[in-house]
């Protein structure tokens, strides 16, 4: 368990430590319609939907559905 | 099918229960006030695999921004599931292999001959806080899902921040989930009531790492506890069909990642990666890659690819030679065996823009995937869609 928390804080720490600083005018191809990871949220909460009833490697979040017929 | 008259009461009642929720997502969305940012989001998912189980799904989502800041959103989905009739009788070795693939419960030789269809209904509440101009943003949200014989709830809570002007962001999220199990009557099967509950924490970071790059990399980690075994599936260990039984404990433990590039000839592509692993000795490796691209002014194509690969859990077997299983508990579930899966995957986006005013913001999606693994199960994944702000 330890080992995960310091691996997660390790990446944190990395990311806070900052690659660039893009400006808002320079977000232009960032914002553009196809590189939005959030526009596909509702799509993999769906898709998870069904993977986590073939594969049992899942984050386990979203409720575990044991009841489901299709699971 | 064949339902009891206890069953179709719950059923009518979920049925009425769902058909409420959706009523009142349509119905928030007609009495919005003009003028707020409101968003409506529509899908219907068709799920079918090579065991002849169907899953047909219906989502509607109602987004309503107020008081500039905040936002609230209501989700109602339901899930039709359509089983086909069990290959053997009842209790037989060949039965027992067709109950692993689709958890049904069989309580007569009639009955198992038969279709079974089964409902489930979903619905999510949230709200958001993120007040323009401001690094920090929080959410939280309830959700129930409801069955025959099963009632999931979660609540959950993300708090976010932003630094360096928005090219840095860490998302932390909490959730609680607990589950309830009221068993169908099946043969074999215990009709006791059971319950579970889960933690799960996810720390998500957020990394531009140039104008047209972005980086995504995070830990999630879930606790179960309680009931994790299939109630309607048996295994045959030492000679005997035996109730499933899988330990009442689990951690699991993941850490992905995902890089984004745009692309010049207006075209993005991205690749994801995920490692897992479990006390139950699950390990697990997925690579998902998307290429987007432009096609004409507006609309969108992605070609998808996915890879996983994961190892069987401990005491997963094929066969069983002794009653007791390993370490005491029997596994039929073909999630817990070794697997290679791949998954090819293709969507079409058609915004309308610059068509008629009413119609800006419209979007249409249309995706197919096909999914196959190395135990000989395929499925096919339709899915067909609009979002619309106004």
């Amino acid at each position: 368990m330890r080992r995960w928390i310091a691996l997660g804080l390790g990446l944190a720490v990395l990311a806070l430590a900052g690659c660039a600083t893009v400006a808002p005018f320079q977000r232009e191809y960032l914002a553009d319609r196809i590189m939005d990871p959030a526009a596909s949220a509702r799509e993999r909460a769906l898709e998870r939907h069904w993977l986590d009833t073939r594969e049992g490697a899942s984050g386990g979040a979203l409720g575990a559905g044991g009841g489901c017929a299709c699971n | 099918m064949q339902l009891t008259g206890r069953h179709e009461s719950r059923l009518g009642r979920g049925r009425r229960a769902t058909r409420a929720a959706l009523a009142a997502t349509v119905l928030l969305g007609v009495g919005a006030p003009a003028g707020a940012d409101e968003t409506v989001h529509a899908t219907y998912h068709s799920f079918s695999d090579s065991a002849k189980n169907h899953v047909d799904t219906w989502v509607m989502e109602y987004v309503q921004g107020f008081a500039d800041a905040w936002s609230a959103s209501l989700r109602g989905a339901l899930d039709r599931v359509h089983l086909p009739p069990l290959a053997g009788l009842p209790g037989s070795q060949e039965n027992i292999d067709a109950i692993t693939t689709a958890s049904r419960p069989v309580h007569s030789a009639v009955q198992s001959k038969q279709d079974y269809l089964k409902e489930r209904q979903e619905l999510t509440g949230s709200l958001q806080w993120a007040p323009r101009g401001q690094s920090l943003r929080a959410s939280g949200s309830y959700y129930v899902s409801r069955e025959s014989d099963f009632l999931g709830q979660q609540a959950s809570g993300e708090v976010a921040r932003n630094w360096n002007g928005g090219s840095t962001a860490l998302a932390l999220r909490g959730a609680y989930g607990f589950d309830a199990l009221h068993p169908d009557a099946h043969l074999n099967g215990n009709a006791t009531g059971q319950s579970r509950s889960n933690v799960d924490v996810t720390l998500t970071a957020t990394q531009t790492l140039s104008p047209v790059t972005q980086a995504s990399f995070g830990v999630e980690l879930t606790a179960i506890r309680g009931f994790q075994s299939n109630p309607y599936r048996n295994v045959y260990a030492g000679g005997q069909i035996l109730p499933e039984l899988h330990p009442e404990t689990r951690l699991r433990r993941a850490v992905f990642a995902e890089c984004e590039r745009y692309l010049t000839s207006r075209a993005s592509a991205s690749i994801g990666l995920r490692y897992y692993t479990d006390d139950w000795r699950v390990r697990a490796g997925t690579v998902d890659v998307h290429f987007n691209q432009y096609v004409g002014d507006h609309c969108i194509v992605r070609y998808r690819y996915r890879y996983h690969t994961q190892t069987a859990a401990y005491f997963f077997r094929d066969l069983y030679t002794a009653p007791g299983g390993v370490d005491g508990y029997r596994s039929g579930d073909y999630k817990l065996q070794d697997v290679d899966s791949n998954l090819f995957g293709l969507k079409v986006s058609v915004p309308f823009e610059g068509t008629a005013p009413w119609l800006d913001g419209l979007v249409l999606d249309l995706k197919y995937e096909r999914y196959f693994d190395s135990n000989s199960f395929a499925a096919n994944v339709l899915e067909a869609g609009f979002s619309w702000p106004f």
